[in-house]
């Protein structure tokens, strides 16, 4: 690195703080849940909030630095514009879903109709994903983001497999299915320090 | 893989982002390949020969010729 991109990168607005406190917010959340702190699904929603603000704030600095470094090529332009899109439209449907089986009323068909649109945001962020890779042209570039995919894979499963070992011999109960997709996150971010921390 | 990549690009007077932007590649990508962290695929190679006007073996040598 060269002394005026270190002074760049120093200037970057810093993504490991809110990786950290994505990590602690979800491990906090978690623990309030399996320990019965939370019963309530009103309050439980409301842990959802710092989530999603360290999350929009890992994909804004993530951003930011790359404005600043001048690394943004097209693809991870593409890839942004994707992730973001599918990622606010996962967001709202959670809401619109929170909504109709709160307030709403609106019947078991409507609610089951509605609980599927979040999963498509899911999609659309894995697809944004598998794209940026396909569209990816720096090859160097492309080898950092599979490494960061891969350790995001064994993030996953190895969290999975371990809490279905522990649930099996009854230590511990059966998870939320939608964790492994916050197992997954976490690995993204695991993943995007390990290429920070070792390129 | 050793390389020349640093010395070369000094002799030119190129900053990275001089050489990446003739590579058609990232910074990132020219200082991984300068520092040793990464090996450029064989089309990149020859595409760092044909910028610097040298064949492939004036660029990168393996680690027992260096």
């Amino acid at each position: 690195m060269t002394t005026a991109t270190r002074e760049l990168a120093l200037q970057a607005p810093k993504t490991g703080p809110w990786i950290i406190g994505y990590a602690v917010t979800l491990g906090l959340s978690f623990s309030l849940f399996h320990s019965g702190t939370i019963t309530d699904p009103a309050i439980g929603a409301l842990v959802w909030i710092p989530i999603a603000i360290c999350t929009a704030m890992m994909v804004w600095t993530s951003w930011r630095r790359h404005r600043l470094l001048g690394t943004v090529s097209d693809a991870v332009r593409l890839f942004w514009r994707r992730f973001v899109s599918s990622a606010a439209f996962m967001f709202g449907s959670f809401c619109l879903l929170a909504f109709a089986q709160m307030v709403g009323k609106w019947g078991p068909q409507a609610e089951y109709v509605i609980a599927i649109l979040p999963n498509l945001g899911f999609f659309g962020m894995v697809w944004s994903i598998h794209r940026y890779v396909l569209d990816e042209v720096d090859e160097y570039l492309r080898s950092q983001a599979i490494r960061q995919l891969l350790i995001a894979s064994f993030v996953t499963l190895a969290a999975v497999v371990l809490w279905a070992t522990l649930a099996n011999a009854k230590v511990l109960g059966n998870g939320w299915v939608g964790l492994v997709l916050l197992f997954w996150f976490a690995g993204l971010g695991v993943g995007r320090l390990c290429n920070e921390l070792r390129p | 893989m050793k390389n020349r990549l640093r010395v070369l690009r000094a002799e030119r007077e190129w900053s990275q982002q001089d050489l990446a932007e003739r590579l058609g590649v990232s910074r990132q990508s020219v200082n991984a390949i300068e520092t040793g962290r990464y090996d450029p695929s064989l089309p990149l190679a020859f595409r760092i020969a044909e910028v610097f006007g040298l064949p492939i073996e004036a660029i990168f040598q393996r680690d027992s010729e260096a």
